[in-house]
């Protein structure tokens, strides 16, 4: 009688096993869209590697802005440089150069900030620590702007920069999606449009 | 056999568990996200007890208080709310049609002055849910400001503005489930977890005290019901007297002689309750709105510019309250000696009734928005409020003086939704309007006295390389001022 009662208890037992299974799968996939969802009405932060300017339908990158550094892993306390290039995809003019680089001035110490020789003197040339941006303001005053080929690359920025504490930190241009009055720009000669760029974000590690 | 036996029993055990396991997961499962809350706030009516006449405007500013996000020390940032406040028949939100944007109307969010939000999602009515007993009004506000500049602490979400119309007491309360709240949750780096958990509500209390006064507008054909207006002059004593519908649609409409109550004589109200058209006159009139007189120069405008009669837009703040007049005209003063011209402008404040810590943020053609709140004030007032203090009577409140801190100019130029330029103003100067300045120099040009140039940043008749000057002058002072 017991392997009788035992024959017809494990496989009802097995079935409930896999009935909760599937129970348990559905739902948890469910779980997910309901999050994928939610991720999605949000207001999604700015990717460095998606220039937002190409959502602004601004067309393909005339430029390609690269923050670079020689080496990504820092050491606290020591200084490394940082440099801002601004590589030319096409041929062009410039009336208006706006450079905003975010930074976090709890952690960091920017100084010697420097520009290419080719630019104008700048409107604004500083480290920020009231906005945690380093900012280059460039306008070009010549009549025919400043002139670009396919290839030309500039230094828009360089500066020095001294990690106060270990970790991992990132850096990438401030654009029109941050702040209204702290965009990366750059503005064509005699069309006074904005161009489109790319811009890419650059992770280092700080250690102690 | 015993082996057997013992082997089923075994398997039977190990199902046991699993089967209890999975239950529980199943469990677990359905708690992970759903009704989680990354941060607690309190919504609350500030101040919370109001005492108005029939007649009268009753502003009720609505405040959302955001705490720390959970485990840290950071206070929750806040993007997105939906108000829902009920309130007794003595108060009414004036809108007659009922239609959504007449609604929205009675609704202002102060987008133009350091937003919290920026769009009225949507707004209406509902009166089914408390019947004769009152309303409910449910409206939703948005923010679409980058993280950074979203607000938290003690946030304004919106002022809603009532008309009292008959005698009584009563309340207005928050429905505690239909109000809710999401924000910004930096601990969170997939942004999972929005919803700001409402976990106390600070409601109001009103009186209404006089007489009910209608007097009778138009036939809304759509609501078979004469439009009422509250009147000190009105010919019904009741709003159900007034509005009854009885011959609405065959009776020729019968309108009330005399002024439109809630407009003023020479001023036309524009689409929101909030903007009104100014056309601001000297008078010696003395009613309950504040009068304004200020002084004031322009950037690059010298003595000798014939070019430089622009009108400005101005906003008056102060404990609360906030209009918006446009095209405030300015009179030219004679030149104090110092190479530039002096503005002045007076005008009754229509609608505003604040005298005391106010603020006003002055926005020119071509320039930005400036903020003046204080008397000889020249440099950037970087507080929150105003120290202006202003009479009722436009011939003895005070003449403030904001010329040493002159307008800055050079906001000319914008994008378009293509990238393109548009001639509009974004309250910004950069590179595009330094560009487009530039461009229009090179080209030249010059107008007739009094004529208009967007690209003539010192008003003097003529683009030239002085425009560029001036625009650099006010792009360096702005940069300066922000970092």
């Amino acid at each position: 009688m017991n392997k009788n009662i035992l024959k017809y208890i494990v496989p009802i037992i097995a079935v409930l096993v896999v009935v909760e299974s599937v129970i348990l799968i559905a739902r948890l996939t469910g779980n997910n869209t309901a999050d994928n969802q939610t991720v999605q009405t949000k207001v999604t932060e700015p990717t460095a590697n998606v220039p937002d300017q190409v959502s602004k339908n601004l067309g393909q990158p005339v430029f390609e802005v690269v923050i670079d550094t020689p080496i990504s892993t820092w050491k606290a306390g020591e200084a490394q440089k940082v440099v801002i290039k601004l590589n030319s995809l096409e041929e062009r003019a410039l009336d208006a150069l706006s450079v905003f680089v975010k930074y976090d001035s709890g952690k960091f110490e920017v100084d010697n900030i420097t520009y290419d020789v080719k630019l104008p003197k700048p409107i604004t040339l500083k480290a920020s620590a009231k906005t945690n941006l380093v900012v280059g303001n460039f306008m070009v005053a010549e009549s025919g702007g400043l002139k670009l080929s396919k290839g030309d690359s500039l230094a828009l920025l360089q500066f020095d920069i001294v990690p106060k504490e270990a970790g991992e930190f990132t850096f990438e241009l401030s654009t029109s999606q941050d702040s209204k009055e702290s965009a990366t720009m750059f503005v064509e000669t005699m069309t006074s449009k904005e161009l489109a760029y790319s811009g890419n974000k650059l992770t280092v590690s700080v250690t102690q | 056999m015993k082996k057997n036996n013992l082997t089923m029993v075994l398997i039977t055990l190990v199902l046991v568990l699993a089967l209890a396991a999975a239950i529980s997961m199943v469990q677990t499962s359905q708690d992970t996200r759903r009704g989680a809350y990354f941060a607690g706030a309190k919504m609350l009516f500030d101040p919370i007890s109001y005492s108005k006449k029939v007649g009268e405007d009753l502003l009720v500013p609505v405040y959302i208080q955001t705490r720390n996000i959970a485990n840290t020390s950071e206070v929750s940032k806040v993007d997105f709310v939906q108000v829902n406040m009920c309130y007794g028949p003595e108060i009414r939100i004036e809108a007659q049609s009922g239609q959504e944007q007449e609604i929205k109307n009675n609704i202002t969010i102060d987008s133009q002055i350091d937003p919290s939000f920026t769009e009225i999602v949507y707004a209406k009515i509902d009166s089914t849910s408390t019947g004769s007993n009152g309303s409910c009004l449910e409206f939703a506000v948005r923010s679409d400001l980058a993280k950074d500049s979203l607000k938290s602490g003690i946030v304004r979400v919106a002022t809603v503005k009532y008309k009292a119309v008959s005698s009584g007491t009563g309340n207005i309360t928050f429905d505690t489930v239909r109000s809710m709240a999401s924000g910004y949750n930096t601990t969170d780096p997939n942004n999972i977890d929005q919803s700001i958990k409402l976990d106390e509500f600070v409601n109001a209390t009103y009186s209404i005290t006089g007489e009910s006064k209608y007097s009778r507008g138009q036939c809304n054909s759509s609501t078979g019901k004469y439009v009422c207006s509250v009147s000190q002059t009105g010919t019904y004593e009741s709003l159900a007297e007034c509005e009854q519908s009885e011959g609405c649609e065959s009776a020729s409409p019968t309108v009330t002689p005399g002024v439109t109550p809630g407009t003023t004589p020479g001023i036309t109200p524009s689409v929101t309750p909030t903007i009104v058209q100014a056309t601001p006159t000297l008078t010696n009139d003395v009613g309950n709105d504040a009068a304004v007189r200020f002084k004031l120069s322009f950037v690059g405008v010298r003595p000798e510019g014939e070019c430089s009669s622009w009108a400005v837009n101005l906003i008056a703040l102060g404990q609360g309250g906030t209009r918006v007049y446009t095209n405030v005209p300015l009179s030219a003063a004679q030149s104090d000696g110092s190479n530039k011209v002096n503005y002045t402008a007076a005008m009754v404040l229509d609608g505003f009734k604040n005298t005391s810590g106010v603020s006003l943020f002055i926005k020119g053609p071509k320039h930005l928005q400036m903020k003046y709140a204080r008397d000889g004030q020249n440099s950037a007032y970087d507080k929150a409020g105003g120290e202006l203090v202003l009479t009722t009577d436009i011939n003895t409140t005070p003449e403030y003086d904001f010329s040493a801190y002159p307008m800055l100019v050079g906001d000319v130029v914008t994008s378009g939704s293509g990238g393109e330029l548009v001639e509009s103003q974004d309250g910004v100067v950069d590179g595009r309007d330094f560009s487009y300045v530039k461009t229009k120099a090179i080209q030249r040009g010059s107008v007739d006295a009094g004529g208009w140039l967007l690209a003539d940043t010192n008003g003097d008749c003529a683009m030239n390389s002085v425009d560029i000057s001036t625009l650099m002058l006010s792009l360096a002072e702005k940069q300066g001022q922000l970092y």
